[in-house]
C-alpha cells in the first residue's frame, strides 16, 4: 500500500482514512462502493506514493460474497503499469510534434509552390511578349521587366534556402546563452539607428538569465526584433524599447520586447504576421521576410512566440524559449 | 454572360499587371482595363461608383496575397458596400493551397479560381464570356 497510496496499512484500519490526497480518496472510495453494489470493475489510475510521484495502476475491483450470497467485502487487485503508461504518453507526444511538423511542411510547400510560381509565371509572359514585340522599343522594355523577374526569382529561391536550412538543421549546435550580452550586443550593432531615431532602449535582463540556444540564431533572432521595432515607431514619438525577462512557471525563459511604435492590427493581421512576404505599413524596405525566419529559428528549438499589439500605442513580442 | 467589355485587375504584381493588360489587349483591343496595384486604391473606386449610381467593372481578377489589403479582405469589404455586386469575380493567384481553393468556392460572386499563369485560351474564353 506504501507504493500506491503512500502509507503502511495495518490490519483493522479503513484504508480510506489512509488515502492523503483528497481527490485519491474520493476516487477510491467511489471504486469501492461500486465494488460493494455487486460490480466488478477494471479501470486504469492514478495515485501518489509517498514521494508525491504519480504513478500509474491497473486495479480490478470485485465484491466478496458471503455463502448466503451476500455481498460481505470487496478484493483489490493492483498492477503497477507506469511503465507502460509513460510510454504511451511519450508516445502521443511525439505523435503530436511529427503531425505539427508535417503540417509545418505542408503549409511550407504551399508557400514555396506560390512564391515560384508567381515569379515563373511572369517569366513566361514576358517571354511571349519578347517575342511578339512589335518594335525594338517594345521589345528592350519587356527584356528588362524580364530580368526584374528573373532577379525576384533569384531572391525568392535565396530566402526559402534560408529558411530551408533552418527547417532542416535537425542536430542544431546549442549553448547555454547570457541573454543579457546578447541583448546589450545587438543595441551596440543597431547604435547608428537607435541614435539617428533618438531612441532609448533599456535591457532589463537580469545578468544571470541563461537560454539554450544557437548563437547565430539567438542574434539574428534579438536583432530582428530590434531593428523591427526601431523601422516600426511612430513619426511623432521618440522610441522607447524594452527587453525584459522572466521565467515561466514551467521553469522556461520568456524574453519579451516592448515598443511603443505604430502597432499592428492584430484583428485584423494577427494571422498572417509572421507569414512569409507579408508587409503592413507600406515601408518600401520592408520586404516580409525578417518575421518568417525569426519564427522559424525560434521554432527550430522548440520555442514559440507570440505578440500583443495596439494601433498608435505599441507592440509587445513575447519569445518563450524551450 | 455577354463577351465582356472592361475589365479590371487588382493584383500587387506590376509585371503581372503589364503581361495581363498587354494579352487582353491583343485578344480585344475593345475591352477596356481599369488596373489597381493597391487593392484599397479599388475598393475606394469601387465605392464611389457605387455612390454615384455608376456600374462596377464587368469583371474583376482579383489576387489573394497583397499588403495592406488582401483578397479576402477586398471581398468581404466589397460584400459590405453591396451583398449581390453587380460583377463577376475571378480569383487570379499562385496559390494551390487548397484551403484557398475552399474559401473562394464559399463566395457566390466568386465565379472561379484560376491559377496563374492565366493561358491565352482561357483569357480568349473569359472575354467571350463563356468562363
Amino acid at each position: 500500500m506504501k507504493n500506491i497510496w503512500g502509507v503502511d496499512i495495518e490490519v483493522g484500519t479503513n484504508m480510506l482514512d489512509l488515502i492523503h490526497d483528497p481527490a485519491d480518496r474520493a476516487r477510491a472510495k467511489h471504486n469501492f462502493d461500486q465494488a460493494l453494489q455487486g460490480k466488478h470493475l477494471m479501470v486504469d489510475e492514478e495515485y501518489g506514493d509517498e514521494n508525491l510521484n504519480r504513478l500509474f495502476w491497473e486495479n480490478r475491483y470485485s465484491p466478496m460474497y458471503s455463502q448466503q450470497g451476500q455481498i460481505v467485502g470487496l478484493t483489490v487487485f493492483v498492477t503497477d503499469i507506469t511503465w507502460r503508461k509513460n510510454n504511451e504518453i511519450e508516445l502521443q507526444r511525439s505523435l503530436r510534434l511529427v503531425n505539427q511538423q508535417n503540417q509545418r511542411l505542408l503549409n511550407f510547400s504551399y508557400i514555396v509552390s506560390h512564391n515560384l510560381r508567381s515569379h515563373t509565371s511572369n517569366i513566361t509572359g514576358l517571354l511571349d511578349e519578347v517575342t511578339t514585340a512589335r518594335n525594338e522599343t517594345e521589345r528592350q522594355e519587356m527584356i528588362s521587366y524580364l530580368r526584374q523577374a528573373s532577379n525576384a526569382l533569384d531572391r525568392t529561391i535565396t530566402d526559402l534556402n534560408e529558411v530551408v536550412a533552418i527547417q532542416a538543421n535537425v542536430d542544431l549546435k546549442t549553448e547555454m546563452l547570457s541573454l543579457h550580452r546578447y541583448v546589450d550586443q545587438t543595441i551596440r550593432l543597431l547604435n547608428e539607428q537607435i541614435t539617428a531615431k533618438n531612441a532609448t532602449v533599456r535591457n532589463n535582463v537580469p545578468k544571470e538569465m541563461l537560454v539554450k540556444h544557437n548563437p547565430a540564431y539567438l542574434e539574428s533572432i534579438i536583432f530582428n526584433f530590434l531593428s523591427n521595432a526601431l523601422k516600426y515607431s511612430r513619426p511623432d514619438e521618440p522610441p522607447l524599447i524594452a527587453f525584459d525577462c522572466s521565467y515561466t512557471e514551467k521553469g522556461g525563459v520568456l524574453l519579451q520586447i516592448s515598443d511603443n511604435g505604430l502597432g499592428i492590427d492584430l484583428a485584423k493581421n494577427g494571422d498572417k504576421l509572421f507569414g512569409m512576404y507579408k508587409t503592413f505599413h507600406n515601408n518600401p524596405s520592408a520586404r516580409g521576410i525578417g518575421l518568417f525566419i525569426t519564427k522559424n529559428q525560434i521554432e527550430a528549438l522548440g520555442g514559440r512566440v507570440e505578440i500583443e499589439s495596439t494601433v498608435g500605442q505599441g507592440t509587445t513580442f513575447k519569445i518563450y524559449f524551450a | 454572360m455577354n463577351p465582356i467589355n472592361e475589365i479590371c485587375i487588382i493584383d500587387d504584381d506590376r509585371i503581372y499587371q503589364i503581361v495581363m493588360a498587354k494579352n487582353i489587349a491583343r485578344a480585344d483591343s475593345s475591352v477596356k482595363v481599369q488596373q489597381y496595384l493597391d487593392s484599397t486604391e479599388a475598393l475606394a473606386a469601387f465605392s464611389a461608383a457605387l455612390a454615384a449610381g455608376e456600374p462596377l467593372p464587368q469583371v474583376v481578377l482579383l489576387d489573394i496575397n497583397m499588403p495592406k489589403m488582401n483578397g479576402w479582405d477586398f471581398l468581404a469589404a466589397l460584400l459590405a458596400l453591396t451583398p449581390q455586386p453587380k460583377t463577376v469575380i475571378y480569383i487570379v493567384s499562385s496559390s494551390i493551397a487548397p484551403q484557398d481553393h475552399e474559401r473562394a468556392a464559399k463566395f457566390p460572386v466568386v465565379r472561379q479560381f484560376m491559377v496563374k499563369p492565366v493561358h491565352k485560351d482561357t483569357l480568349d474564353q473569359l472575354l467571350r464570356g463563356e468562363l
